[in-house]
Parts: C-alpha cells; sequence; structure tokens
C-alpha cells in the first residue's frame, strides 16, 4: 500500500533531513513512526500525501510512483488519504456536520446519501451529539474526533496521524489510538507519528523510529 | 440549480464572514472604478467634441478694390458649387472692425479701415478636419478676377488634428493603466481575503480540493464586490455629474453633460469582471502554491 525506496530528501543542498528511507506497510496495517523531535517524521509522513517532493528515491502508494507526479493530480491523490494533525485544522467557525461534509462536497453526492453517511460515521466515533456544534466550542479530545471523521468520511485507503494525541489528555489520547487501530482492522492503512511510548505499550504495533533522518529501527511483529 | 446556488452561497459567506474587509476592498474597488468611470465619460466627451468640429471650416477670400455689387455676383456664382453651404461679404469696415475686436487694442482711427481688405467668406460642409475640399475650393477661387489672396486656417486644423491624436494616445494609454491598476487592486483585495482565510484554504487543500474548487467561493466573493462597487461607483459618478454642473457651474444638467451610451458602462464592467475573475483565480492559485512550501 505505501512503499518507500531509499527515500531521501534535503531542503538544502548536502543537508539530508531524510537519509535512504526504506520500508513498505501492507493494507490494514498500523505502523508508529518514532524518534526525536525534528527527527523527520512529519516530513516522512508529508511525502505520502505529496506535500513534499523527495530529492532521490521511491515513493510508492496503492501501487502508483507519485515521485515526479504532476502538480495537477495531488488533490486526486489526496482524497484517497485521511490526514490527522496534532492541530486538528478544522474550520473554527463551522459546524461539526459542516466540517465532516467538506470532502463530500468534492464528489457532489446527493444530500441524503452525504447525511446518512455522515449520521452514520458519527455515531461510530461517539460524536453524534455534538453534529451541529460549533468546532471552536469543542474540547481537544471532541476536535480530534471530528477530524479523524472528516479524515474517514471518504473511506480512504490510508490514514496519517501526525501526533494526533498531542493536544488531547491522556484518556482521549488512549480513545484516540484505539480508535485508530479499529480503524487500521477495518482494512485502511494508518501511520501515526507519536512520541507517547505509554501510548505504543497499550497499543503494541509496528514501530518504525527515525534518529536524525535515518531510519534506525523497524520492529516488524 | 444547486450546482449554481452553491458557489453563490460560499461566495456570499465570504463577503459577510468580515464585514470590515468587506467595507475595506468595497471602498478601495469604488473609488478605482469611479476613477474609470469618470474617464470614460471625459474620454467620450473629447472624443464627441472633436468628431463634431465644423469649425475651421471656412475659405477667405481677399478682395481687391471691387464693388460690393461685383463681390456679391462672384459669391453667388461660388454658391453654386454643391461643396458650399454658404457665402457672406464681409466690408472694408467690418473686417477693420473684427481685426480691432479681436486684438483688443481700443484705437480707433477712423481711416485706417481703408488699408483693411474687403472679404468673402466660403463656408463649407468639410468636418474632422477634411483639408482636401477646403484646398481645392481655395485653389479655384484664388485666381478669380478681384481676389488677391485666398487662405484658410491650415495652421490650426492640422494643429488641432495632432492634438487629437495626442489625446486619443493619451486617452487610450491611461486607460491601459487604469485598467492595469484596477486588476492589481483587485489581486491585491483578493489576496487579503485569502491571508485572513489562510487556514481554511490549507483545509480544502488537505482533502483533495482542486485549486478551481477552492478558487469559486472567492471568486464569486470577488465578483459580488465588484458588482456593489461597480454600482455605487456609478450612483457616485451621477450624483458628482450633477453637483458639479447644476450647483457648482450653474449649467443645465441634461445639455452639457456628454453622456455615454449605457452600453459604454455596460463594457467596462465587463472588462472590471473578466480582470477580476482573472486576478482573483491567479491570487488564489499563488496563494495555494505558496502555502505547499
Ligand atoms: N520547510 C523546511 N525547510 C527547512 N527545514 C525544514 C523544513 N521543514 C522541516 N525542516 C527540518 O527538518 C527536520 C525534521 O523536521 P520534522 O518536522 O519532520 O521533525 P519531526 O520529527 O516531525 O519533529 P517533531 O516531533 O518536533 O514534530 C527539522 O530539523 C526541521 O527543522
Ligand atoms: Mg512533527
Amino acid at each position: 500500500m505505501i512503499r518507500f525506496q531509499d527515500v531521501s530528501l534535503s531542503f538544502i543542498k548536502g543537508e539530508n533531513i531524510l537519509t535512504d528511507i526504506t520500508f513498505q506497510a501492507q493494507r490494514g496495517s498500523f505502523t508508529y513512526i518514532s524518534g526525536r523531535s525534528g527527527a523527520g517524521k512529519t516530513t516522512l509522513l508529508r511525502l505520502i500525501y505529496a506535500d513534499l517532493k523527495p530529492s532521490g528515491g521511491i515513493v510508492n502508494i496503492a501501487g502508483n510512483d507519485i515521485t515526479g507526479m504532476s502538480p495537477r493530480l495531488v488533490p486526486f491523490l489526496r482524497r484517497q488519504i485521511g490526514i490527522v494533525f496534532q492541530d486538528f485544522k478544522l474550520i473554527e467557525d463551522s459546524t461539526v456536520y459542516e466540517n465532516v461534509k467538506l470532502p463530500l462536497d468534492i464528489f457532489r453526492l446527493s444530500r441524503p446519501v452525504m447525511d446518512e453517511k455522515i449520521d452514520a460515521l458519527l455515531h461510530r466515533l461517539g460524536i453524534i451529539n455534538i453534529k451541529f456544534a460549533t468546532v471552536r466550542t469543542l474540547s481537544g479530545g471532541e476536535k480530534q474526533r471530528v477530524a479523524i471523521a472528516r479524515a474517514l468520511i471518504n473511506e480512504p485507503f490510508i490514514i496519517i496521524a501526525d501526533e494526533p494525541t498531542g493536544n488531547v489528555d491522556v484518556e482521549n489520547a488512549y480513545a484516540i489510538t484505539e480508535l485508530l487501530h479499529n480503524v487500521a482492522k477495518n482494512g485502511t492503512t494508518v501511520l501515526m507519528a507519536t512520541h507517547d511510548l505509554l501510548l505504543k505499550k497499550m497499543f503494541p504495533a509496528r514501530e518504525i523510529s527515525l534518529d536524525r533522518g535515518k531510519l534506525v529501527l523497524d520492529t516488524k511483529i | 440549480m444547486t450546482k449554481l446556488l452553491l458557489p453563490l452561497q460560499k461566495g456570499l459567506k465570504v463577503f459577510f464572514g468580515n464585514p470590515m474587509l468587506t467595507f475595506f476592498s468595497i471602498t478601495v474597488l469604488t473609488s478605482v472604478i469611479l476613477v474609470s468611470q469618470i474617464f470614460l465619460v471625459l474620454g467620450f466627451s473629447i472624443n464627441n467634441y472633436f468628431q463634431g468640429l465644423t469649425l475651421i471650416s471656412e475659405v477667405r477670400l481677399y478682395l481687391d478694390d471691387i464693388s460690393e455689387d461685383k463681390a456679391q455676383s462672384l459669391g453667388n456664382k461660388i454658391l453654386e458649387n454643391p461643396n458650399v453651404t454658404h457665402v457672406r461679404y464681409l466690408s472694408k469696415d467690418q473686417v477693420y472692425r473684427a481685426s480691432v475686436s479681436l486684438s483688443g487694442d481700443g484705437v480707433s482711427d477712423k481711416d485706417a479701415a481703408q488699408y483693411f481688405p474687403a472679404m468673402l467668406l466660403i463656408g463649407t460642409q468639410v468636418s474632422n478636419g477634411d483639408t482636401s475640399t477646403l484646398e481645392s475650393i481655395m485653389a479655384e477661387y484664388s485666381q478669380s478676377n478681384g481676389v488677391i489672396y485666398a487662405s484658410y486656417g491650415k495652421e490650426i486644423v492640422s494643429k488641432l488634428k495632432i492634438l487629437y491624436y495626442y489625446i486619443s494616445a493619451g486617452v487610450l494609454l491611461l486607460g491601459a493603466l487604469l485598467f492595469l491598476v484596477l486588476t492589481f487592486i483587485t489581486y491585491v483585495v483578493i489576496k487579503l481575503t485569502l491571508y485572513r482565510l489562510a487556514k481554511e484554504i490549507e483545509v480544502y487543500s488537505i482533502i483533495g480540493a482542486t485549486p478551481l474548487f477552492i478558487s469559486v467561493a472567492y471568486i464569486m466573493d470577488v465578483i459580488i464586490k465588484l458588482v456593489v462597487s461597480f454600482v455605487a461607483a456609478y450612483l457616485i459618478l451621477l450624483t458628482l455629474a450633477y453637483y458639479t454642473l447644476a450647483v457648482l457651474l450653474n449649467v443645465d444638467f441634461a445639455s452639457y453633460l456628454v453622456y455615454p451610451p449605457m452600453s459604454y458602462f455596460l463594457y467596462l464592467f465587463i472588462a472590471v469582471l473578466l480582470s477580476g475573475i482573472l486576478s482573483s483565480y491567479a491570487g488564489v492559485r499563488s496563494f495555494i502554491r505558496s502555502t505547499q512550501s
């Protein structure tokens, strides 16, 4: 599903942020990306949704080499990838419903079909009760669930979560990590960047560790 | 129908989303559009004025000592020429008085008039500075009996022609410049709107919206702003025109204002709209590029 082959990246010539990264993540797998601050976790994830281009090597997503992808096609790649951020990246002045609906607007589905999908997902994530609340008024844990709902609404092949538990309390961090594990069990490939040792203990999974841009550990369980 | 309504709805949301910014944008856009509209009226008036110029259309024949009767019969003969509209006889005295009143020196010398020639003024249908007819009339009658010299306002005609070209070129140049300024200001205004909505655009970009899909709301917003600004500018223009002419200059508003037909304003509006759509799409595109480091 995701395949990195000798991927390098540098913003300034000679100074590699990522060096010769090679790994694969299968369909329905869950993988932690760990490493100290500045190790290159975010940079690695950005390569997957073509927010950055590698300086060397090949990034292959769902069988397609996206290394030389035309900027025109990037939006179409992103529709198959759900992305969850530490700072949520929601539209704060809109409601939960409107935020989750955004990816569907692009496809211009009919209203009843959309509403049915959204309600089912909000039920599953336990946030149907705040469907019409404005995002600004929600807690961190609730906002992150909304962000996950928005990432999942299109039934993507891949979920990328960059420190999704960074801005929520411990209980919510557990709940969100468990949720992402369940998403993987349903067949979506999940990559989650995190610092949190406890989480990794509670919900064990494969871990890829970076140190100054190099892959130093890959625990294939 | 909903396909059309959705962008409009989104545009209205952006429009009313930040009243301060919207007010600012409309003020700026209205000022620029008002200048273009004033420019349109002035340009039209100048063009109209020169197109209707028939003033310098007389050929003057300077007469030797011939009697008024003889002069009149020559005049009648000239009147048979189809290009000639009227012929007027000026006696020595009349020519003298016209010259005194022109030069403005009040010295009146009863005997001075005899040193001036009598004249025949030949009126023609010449307009727009067409000098060939004037030349041919001049050539035809300058050899007639009793005529010592013939002329027309050759220098003035050619100078007016050059002036007309200069003004036309200036109007076109300034018009083009104004259009560039308008495009640039629309571009800046949309960028201002976009910077405030940077987070929102980032969100759209993440979920895989194309630049066109993202632009639609902002283009719609700019269209609404331009329509409002154009109408506002037009109303201000009418008020200004009325105020300067009727109140300040105290002249009849309707008869003095050479007002371009509505279609001119329609063309200007279409041009403004096109520049707005293009510059806002360019603005959104470059903005999306800049957020994708
Ligand atoms: N646009 C950029 N230009 C130059 N350097 C960059 C850019 N983005 C990231 N970097 C550098 O790349 C390195 C890796 O950054 P990255 O954000 O991937 O780290 P990270 O592992 O996600 O850290 P954290 O845990 O703090 O989020 C850092 O040294 C950072 O300064
Ligand atoms: Mg990071």
